[in-house]
């Protein structure tokens, strides 16, 4: 008979049939094998992680809940802000996120905010975790702090250890020192969309943005669209290519938004991510010191594509905490919401589709993880796949959420129209997910032709 | 049975609504990012009522929901809405509602209930379709107790405080809606001051019209003919005009975008070319496209008049495969543009908010699904 409570069509985990105690009578050698503990999934996969990894995601889960959560909602419906007037929840949120590290955790402690430990393993890992747990909370919030370090990455990646010296590393003292130095990353241009995060149509591409060598330094002319952060930034890492060649000459310039000429024109409009403002900037014959030229001239181009193939693994994380956060509103729902006497939860269909929702969000972090925990070297097809397949099946995720909460889920209050509204951007950035599937051929193309001359 | 309207009938006045739509509502909402103030609107919709696409409470209205029984009636009302939606879906949906009232008055023999305060019709239920309850009640099948308990709880969740969301044409005072006496669905129009109203914020699509949490009592008086057999068949054929016009809208929705996909495609220049060439977008357009033409079939199936009750499996299960393709088209016509597709002035962020949202509205896909699988099993 069944003493405890139980859900509609299932047996009481008391019940003599239940997989709760029906191995209890199986020789003790072979009872922990087939008892696993009663713990949640994220503390499964939390168990998982190398223990430096799982202290640094249970930091930022810790950080999304004090942090993000509370003003998830209302950030999101407030009006769009004007270039340079940040709302003061969001000022606010910035001084904290850079005293506790969440704006300096690509560098290891003491130059940054990571722990030594997490350090052994790739660091795209790290932060495919942070997306993951911040998003999961607000992707709005979580694109505020993280498009920061794609503006980072680019100086990482030129490996000139003078300018990380010389820009990071005050930048980085400064964010922890409660005064935030945020950093964006420029590369897409008005004219040019897709073409600036792919080989084959870049080759055909007249540059809009273009630096004319001048007296010490570089003369930049142009606009570049949808900068994340790029009204707020205080430095950002700006790909121009140089006056009369092609994007093959692309340089990598980090321009500061107080040289005279810089132009934050407006902020777009947009459907979602809204906490995380996409800029128009400007350059007006900015004077850029050769010092302050990333890399080398021309080496731009390969520095992008560097950075995209690391920062491509964030988005896949994006992906999955959006995924979890519908659906655990999802969940939420349906064990709050009654109906005929019963809460939702009890009904098949419905656990059906949280089943379908729970599954396949595992399933796009255990394909994240399982590429990220080997990205010593980010690969661009692993990265490319981790990001679109990630992405399109986390938009899947939150439609089943959406459709688990019917026209409950259009309401704003439900969180699930704007986790829906959020997602979408996932598909879209750091190339479109038509992008990323030729990126993956791009990486295959040698075993192709070898396959083709074989036949 | 014999048409009063020929087909020459429909291309004339669609014709008119087209010229309504292109001509008067397009001038009005060529910014998608400024919702449409409510003078704006409450002119569109008195300029439509004017022009007799929406009726008027009266001995001879004319427009959306008038000649159901006509057999190209229902098909010249949804194309109605589909031409309007191609425009606006939100002003679509507010003539909709404003059209659904002087119907269920006509169809409940109850002309009072178009008098005074502006009344809005909502069959939203509380939460879902009414599960298996409802496809056994609108078949005539014997209801048990839990069946019962389902169709009150669905239609007048009272006894949790549970609250339903209508939306409804801006500034509405009264709602008629419908509630499960026990025997038969029966309607009470009740203003909303009684209905503790609270507003709610922005929902995901339909800009333009309100959207409303209502408590449940059926204090009033009900409404509707003593006969439960008719009582039934009104209930179905007011979920069939309703099933109608969100997919109608829908359809009228991801034409435009579709429409708008294709233009950006002739334009936009990547790779040396226009990205038309590329086949990574003739798929995107190829699968927005194909979703036109296939619910474009479904809603002339649909619509297929008379308007007959007994025809609601095959409406839903038409029902439930228009929308996911709406909404698959609509989010792979936005694609197409890139970032600038997820900014608010290009249109296409608010076609794919308000194709989901046409999507979740009335039942969604899966809970028509197992109605159809209940309808099939009972009926």
């Amino acid at each position: 008979m069944n003493q405890q409570p139980h859900l509609n069509g299932y047996l009481s985990p008391d019940h003599p049939l239940s997989p709760r105690g029906l191995f209890a009578d199986l020789p003790a050698g072979i009872r922990p094998v087939v008892t696993p503990k009663l713990t949640t999934i994220w503390e499964q996969d939390t168990a998982t992680l190398p223990p430096a990894l799982a202290k640094t995601r249970r930091w930022y889960r810790s950080f999304a809940e004090r942090e993000l959560r509370h003003g998830a909602l209302s950030i999101d419906a407030a009006p769009h802000p004007e270039p340079g007037k940040i709302p003061p929840s969001l000022a606010a949120l910035l001084k904290t996120a850079g005293r506790e590290g969440m704006l300096t955790d690509l560098l290891p402690r003491p130059l940054g905010s990571a722990s030594l430990g997490s350090y052994r393993y790739p660091l795209v890992w790290a932060q495919a975790l942070r997306t993951e747990e911040l998003g999961r909370v607000c992707a709005g919030q979580m694109l505020l702090l993280s498009a920061h370090s794609l503006g980072v990455i680019p100086i990482a990646f030129a490996g000139d250890l003078g300018a990380m010296r010389r820009f990071v590393l005050p930048a980085y003292r400064q964010s922890l020192a409660g005064d935030p130095h945020i950093f964006a990353f420029a590369i897409t241009e008005p004219s040019a969309g897709s073409d600036a995060e792919e080989g084959h149509g870049a080759s055909g591409r007249r540059p809009g943005t273009v630096a004319k060598r001048v007296d010490g330094g570089w003369s930049l002319q142009g606009r570049k669209v949808f900068i994340s952060g790029g009204d707020i930034a205080k430095s950002i890492t700006v790909f121009a290519a140089l006056e009369n060649e092609g994007i093959e000459s692309w340089t990598c310039f980090l321009v500061t938004s107080d040289m005279p000429g810089f132009e934050v024109v407006r902020n777009e409009l947009k459907m979602g991510m809204r906490a995380s403002a996409a800029a128009e900037i400007a350059f007006h014959d900015v004077f850029v010191p050769d010092d302050h030229v990333i890399g080398k001239p021309r080496q731009g181009w390969a520095i992008n594509r560097a950075t995209l193939n690391a920062s491509r693994y964030a988005v896949a994380g994006m992906g999955v905490g959006l995924a979890q956060g519908a659906t655990e509103a999802a969940i939420d729902f349906a064990c709050r919401t009654q109906l005929a006497g019963k809460a939702l939860v009890n009904f098949q269909e419905v656990q059906l589709q949280i089943a379908n929702m729970i599954t396949e969000t595992s399933a796009i972090r255990g394909m994240l993880w399982q590429a990220a925990r080997k990205a010593y070297v980010a690969r661009q097809d692993r990265s490319s796949m981790c990001k679109f397949h990630c992405t399109d099946r986390a938009v899947r995720v939150v439609e089943m959420a959406l459709e688990l909460m019917g026209n409950h889920g259009t309401l704003h209050d439900s969180g699930a129209e704007k986790i829906y509204r959020d997602a979408r951007l996932t598909q879209i950035f750091e190339g479109t997910n038509q992008i990323n599937r030729l990126a993956v051929i791009e990486d295959q193309q040698e075993q192709l032709l070898a396959r083709i001359e074989h036949n | 049975m014999e048409s009063l309207l020929e087909k020459e009938d429909l291309t004339i006045v669609l014709g008119e609504v087209r010229r309504f739509a292109r001509g008067v509502v397009a001038a009005n909402v060529e910014r998608p990012e400024h919702a449409l103030p409510r003078p704006s609107l409450d002119l569109l919709v008195a300029e439509a009522t004017e022009a007799g696409f929406i009726p008027e409470a009266g001995e001879e209205p004319t427009g959306l929901w008038v000649d159901l029984d006509d057999p190209l009636g229902p098909t010249l009302s949804a194309r109605t809405l589909e031409t309007l939606a191609s425009v606006n879906p939100g002003i679509a949906w507010t003539c909709h509602m404003r059209a659904m009232p002087v119907w269920l008055a006509q169809r409940l023999d109850a002309p009072e209930v178009l008098e005074g305060q502006e009344t809005a019709v909502t069959l939203q239920g509380y939460y879902g379709l009414g599960r298996a309850a409802l496809p056994r009640y609108l078949a005539g099948s014997e209801l048990g107790h839990d069946d019962r308990a389902m169709l009150n709880d669905w239609l007048l969740p009272a006894q949790h405080d549970a609250r339903r969301v209508v939306h409804a044409p801006a500034g509405f005072e009264a709602v008629l809606s419908p509630y499960f006496d026990g025997e038969a669905v029966r309607w009470v129009r009740q203003p909303i001051d009684a209905l503790d109203p609270l507003p709610i914020g922005p929902t995901l699509g339909l800009d333009e019209v309100d959207a409303i949490a209502l408590a449940s009592n059926d204090a009033g008086t009900p409404l509707g003919p003593d006969d439960p057999e008719e009582a039934r068949k009104i209930f179905a054929e007011a979920l069939l005009i309703q099933s109608l016009a969100l997919v109608a809208v829908g359809l009228g929705c991801l034409r435009h975008a579709s429409e708008l996909a294709r233009e950006q495609a002739k334009t936009r220049i990547q790779g040396g070319r226009s990205i038309e060439h590329h086949p990574a977008v003739q798929s995107l357009l190829g699968s927005a496209r194909t979703a036109v033409v296939v619910v474009d079939a479904l809603l002339g199936g649909m619509a297929e008049g008379p308007l007959r009750a007994n025809r609601i499996g095959d409406v839903f299960a038409a029902r439930a495969e228009a929308h996911p393709l709406l909404c698959r088209g609509a989010t792979d016509a936005l694609q197409v543009f890139g970032g600038s597709g997820y900014m608010q002035d290009v249109g296409m962020e608010k076609a794919l908010r308000d194709s989901q949202q046409l999507r979740l509205m009335g039942g969604t896909p899966g809970e028509l699904e197992r109605f159809v699988a209940e309808w099939e099993r009972v009926r």
